[in-house]
C-alpha cells in the first residue's frame, strides 16, 4: 500500500460538505479547499495543484473557471462535480476543458476512478477504512485503469446496477428486459393510434423501466409524462442526427438510483427517439393516402371511410349530421376554354377555400373530378323528438358560397367566362337518410335538382327542382 | 522586476461605468483589457515579473469574493498603482489594496491622471516603484492622508469604510 500522503495535492473548489466528502473518499490526496472559483484558479496558478474537483454550483462562472484552470495549469486534472440533475450540462463542459465528472452526493469509487488513473496510485483494496455515511461504500474496487485519461466513469459503463453484497453486474444489466421488449413491442403495433398516444405509453414504459417516481418525455414538440414529477433528477437529451429534438426526465423517491444510469438512459434516450420517428414516417404515410394532393383535401377513401364512422356515432349519439356535396358549375368549360392546368388550379384553389371555411372536426373532401364534400359534424344539442332541420348547416353552406363569390380566381385570367359558381345539396341525418349510403343518395339529388333548377344554388335534399321560389341561397 | 509598459484594465463594471473608463483611457496606449477577473487571474499568474504601469479595475460586475482580484495584483506587484471604480462599493466590498477608488464616473478621468502623472516619474526609472508618487498625488484608501478631490472626498470615503481602521 502506498503512502497515503504520496504528495498528490487536489484543491476542491465548492462548498465545505464537498471538500469533506473529498476528503474521505480521497485519502490518498492532499486535499485543500476554496469557496471561490476565482481563488481556485488563483491558487492553482501559484501553487503545485495536481487536480481540482470543481462543483457545478458555482453556476455561470464554472466555463469561465475551467477555462483559466486549463491555462494555468494544462496538466492539472481537472473533475466536476454535479448533481444528477445537471449531468447532460456536465457533460458539455468536457469538450471545453473539464477531464471528467463527478456526481453528487459523492460515491467513493466514481471520485477515486476520476482521479486514480490520473495519479496512478497503488489504492488499496482490501484494508480500506469504512467509509463514513455520506460517502457511499461499495464492497469491491473497479479495476484500476491503466490509460493516461481515463474513459468518462460518470456513465459508469459496467456498474449501472449493484447485485447484493455490492458485485458489480456486467454491461448487458442496462439491456432492457424481456417485459420492457414486449411492452415496447405493444407500443409498436399500436404507432397508428397517433404520436400524442405513442408519447404517453413511452412515458409509461420509461417511467417503469427506471423503476422511477416520475417520468417525463418532451420530443418533437410535444410531452407527456407519467407519474409524479415533482424534482428532476435524471436528464438526458434526446438527438436525432446529432440534433436536439427532446428530452428525458425522471424523479425518484431515492436520488441513488440515478447514479450511474448515463448509459442506459442514453439507450432509452435512442429508442424513444427511433420509435417517433416511425410514428412520424406512418403519419406521413397515412397522410399521403388519406389525402388529395391537387386540392389538399381529403380523397374519397378517407371521406367514405370517415362517413361510416360518423353516421354510426351520430345514429348511436342520436346527434345530426349534415352532408354538403357540391360541384363546380360548368367546371368543363373552363378545362376546355383555359386549358387543365388552369382547371387544376381551379381545384386547388376551392380546396384552399374549402379548409378556410370548415372548421377542426368537420370532414372537406375531393370526392370526383370537381366533385367535393363536407361532413359538418356536432353542430347542435341532440336531437329531440319533433325536431326539424338544423339551420347551422345551411349557413355554413352559405358562407362557403359566398366565399367562393368573393374570391378572385385570377388562374381564370381577364378572359374568365364570369365568377366561379357552384351548385350543391345538402343532406341531414336523420331526415335525409339513415345510413351512410341514403344520406349521400340524398345530397346527391340535392345536388341534382340544384343543377336542373339553373345550377349557382344549394338545395336541401327533398326540395323540389320545380319550386316556385328559388331555393336559398343564390348568387348572381 | 521589470515594468509592463501597459496599463492593465479589467472591465467588469457597468455599463455606464465602462463607458466612463473607455473615455478616460482615450488615447492611452498600450492598453491590456481584461473582460473577466478570470482573464485577469491569468494575466497577473503569466507576468507576475513584469508589472504594469497601472491597472483598473471595475467592481461592479464583480462578485464579492472577485474583489479579492485587487490582493491578487497587490500580492504580485506590491508597487503597481490600482484604481478601482464603481457605484456598488460599500464599507466590506472595498479592496483595501486599491491605490485609488472612484465612485463617481465623471471624476473617472481625473483621477486616472492622477495615477498616470504619479506613475510616471518612477515609470522612467525602470523598477515601476510609484510609492511616492502615490503619497503626494492618488488618494490611498489605507492612510489617512488628505485626499484629491477628483477621487473621493473625506466624507464619502468615511461613509464608504465607515469603522474600518484604515
Amino acid at each position: 500500500m502506498t503512502d497515503a500522503r504520496s504528495g498528490f495535492r487536489l484543491l476542491v473548489i465548492g462548498s465545505r460538505d464537498l471538500s469533506d466528502a473529498a476528503c474521505r473518499a480521497l485519502p490518498a490526496f492532499n486535499v485543500d479547499s476554496t469557496t471561490s472559483p476565482l481563488d481556485g484558479v488563483w491558487r492553482v496558478a501559484n501553487e503545485p495543484f495536481d487536480a481540482v474537483l470543481l462543483s457545478l454550483s458555482q453556476g455561470e462562472r464554472v466555463p469561465n473557471a475551467i477555462r483559466t484552470l486549463r491555462e494555468v495549469a494544462p496538466e492539472a486534472r481537472i473533475v466536476l462535480s454535479c448533481p444528477p440533475a445537471d449531468e447532460s450540462l456536465t457533460r458539455a463542459f468536457l469538450d471545453r476543458g473539464a477531464d471528467d465528472y463527478v456526481l453528487e452526493p459523492l460515491v467513493r469509487e466514481e471520485v477515486e476512478a476520476a482521479f486514480r488513473s490520473f495519479a496512478q496510485l497503488e489504492l488499496p483494496d482490501v484494508d480500506r477504512p469504512e467509509a463514513p455515511d455520506s460517502v457511499a461504500t461499495v464492497a469491491e474496487f473497479p479495476q484500476v485503469r491503466a490509460e493516461s485519461k481515463p474513459q468518462r466513469t460518470t456513465p459508469c459503463d459496467a456498474d449501472f446496477q449493484s447485485a447484493p453484497g455490492g458485485n458489480q453486474l456486467p454491461d448487458a444489466s442496462i439491456d432492457p428486459s424481456l417485459r420492457e421488449i414486449s411492452t415496447l413491442a405493444d407500443i409498436m403495433k399500436r404507432l397508428a393510434d397517433g404520436a400524442a398516444a405513442t408519447l404517453a405509453r413511452l412515458a409509461d414504459w420509461v417511467l417503469h423501466a427506471f423503476d422511477a417516481r416520475g417520468a417525463r418525455i418532451d420530443v418533437d414538440g410535444r410531452s407527456a409524462s407519467a407519474g409524479c414529477m415533482d424534482r428532476v433528477h435524471a436528464l438526458e437529451p434526446i438527438q436525432r442526427d446529432g440534433v436536439l429534438v427532446g428530452e428525458l426526465a425522471f424523479s425518484f423517491d431515492n436520488a441513488d438510483p440515478t447514479r450511474n444510469l448515463s448509459r442506459k438512459l442514453s439507450q432509452y434516450a435512442a429508442l424513444i427517439d427511433a420509435v417517433m420517428r416511425q410514428v412520424g414516417d406512418q403519419d406521413r404515410w397515412r397522410q399521403l393516402a388519406e389525402s388529395d394532393e391537387l386540392s389538399g383535401l381529403a380523397n374519397r377513401r378517407f371521406f367514405d371511410h370517415r362517413l361510416d364512422e360518423l353516421v354510426a356515432d351520430a345514429m348511436r349519439r342520436r346527434a345530426r349530421l349534415t352532408l354538403f356535396v357540391f360541384d363546380i358549375d360548368n367546371f368543363k368549360a373552363y378545362n376546355d376554354r383555359h386549358g387543365h392546368a388552369t382547371g387544376d388550379a381551379l381545384i386547388r384553389e376551392i380546396g384552399m377555400l374549402m379548409r378556410r371555411c370548415t372548421r377542426d372536426g368537420d370532414v372537406a373532401a375531393r370526392i370526383g373530378g370537381d366533385e367535393f364534400a363536407a361532413l359538418f359534424c356536432d353542430f347542435e344539442k341532440q336531437r329531440v323528438p319533433g325536431s326539424q332541420h338544423p339551420i347551422d348547416p345551411v349557413r355554413l353552406a352559405e358562407r362557403f358560397c359566398a366565399a367562393i363569390a368573393a374570391h378572385d380566381f385570377r388562374c381564370l385570367g381577364r378572359n374568365a367566362p364570369g365568377p366561379v359558381t357552384i351548385s350543391g345539396g345538402l343532406a341531414t341525418l336523420p331526415w335525409d337518410g339513415r345510413d351512410s349510403r341514403e344520406l349521400l343518395d340524398s345530397a346527391d339529388r340535392a345536388l341534382l335538382s340544384a343543377k336542373q333548377s339553373g345550377k349557382n344554388r344549394i338545395m336541401l335534399a327533398g326540395e323540389r327542382s320545380d319550386s316556385p321560389e328559388p331555393p336559398r341561397p343564390t348568387f348572381q | 522586476m521589470e515594468q509592463l509598459r501597459t496599463i492593465v484594465h479589467v472591465a467588469t463594471g457597468s455599463r455606464e461605468w465602462e463607458r466612463a473608463a473607455d473615455e478616460a483611457l482615450a488615447g492611452v496606449s498600450p492598453i491590456c483589457r481584461l473582460d473577466d477577473p478570470f482573464s485577469a487571474v491569468v494575466f497577473i499568474s503569466r507576468n507576475r515579473a513584469n508589472s504594469p504601469i497601472a491597472m483598473l479595475i471595475g467592481l461592479d460586475e464583480l462578485d464579492p469574493d472577485e474583489r479579492r482580484l485587487a490582493a491578487y495584483a497587490r500580492q504580485t506587484w506590491p508597487n503597481t498603482p490600482i484604481l478601482v471604480y464603481g457605484s456598488r462599493v460599500d464599507a466590506t466590498g472595498v479592496p483595501r489594496e486599491a491605490t485609488s477608488i472612484v465612485v463617481d464616473p465623471r471624476k473617472l478621468p481625473s483621477a486616472f491622471r492622477s495615477i498616470l502623472d504619479a506613475a510616471r516619474p518612477t515609470s522612467n526609472s525602470g523598477n515601476g516603484d510609484t510609492r511616492n508618487a502615490q503619497s503626494r498625488d492618488v488618494a490611498d484608501p489605507r492612510r489617512r492622508a488628505p485626499l484629491d478631490s477628483a477621487i473621493l472626498s473625506t466624507e464619502e470615503l468615511a461613509s464608504l469604510l465607515g469603522e474600518r481602521d484604515l
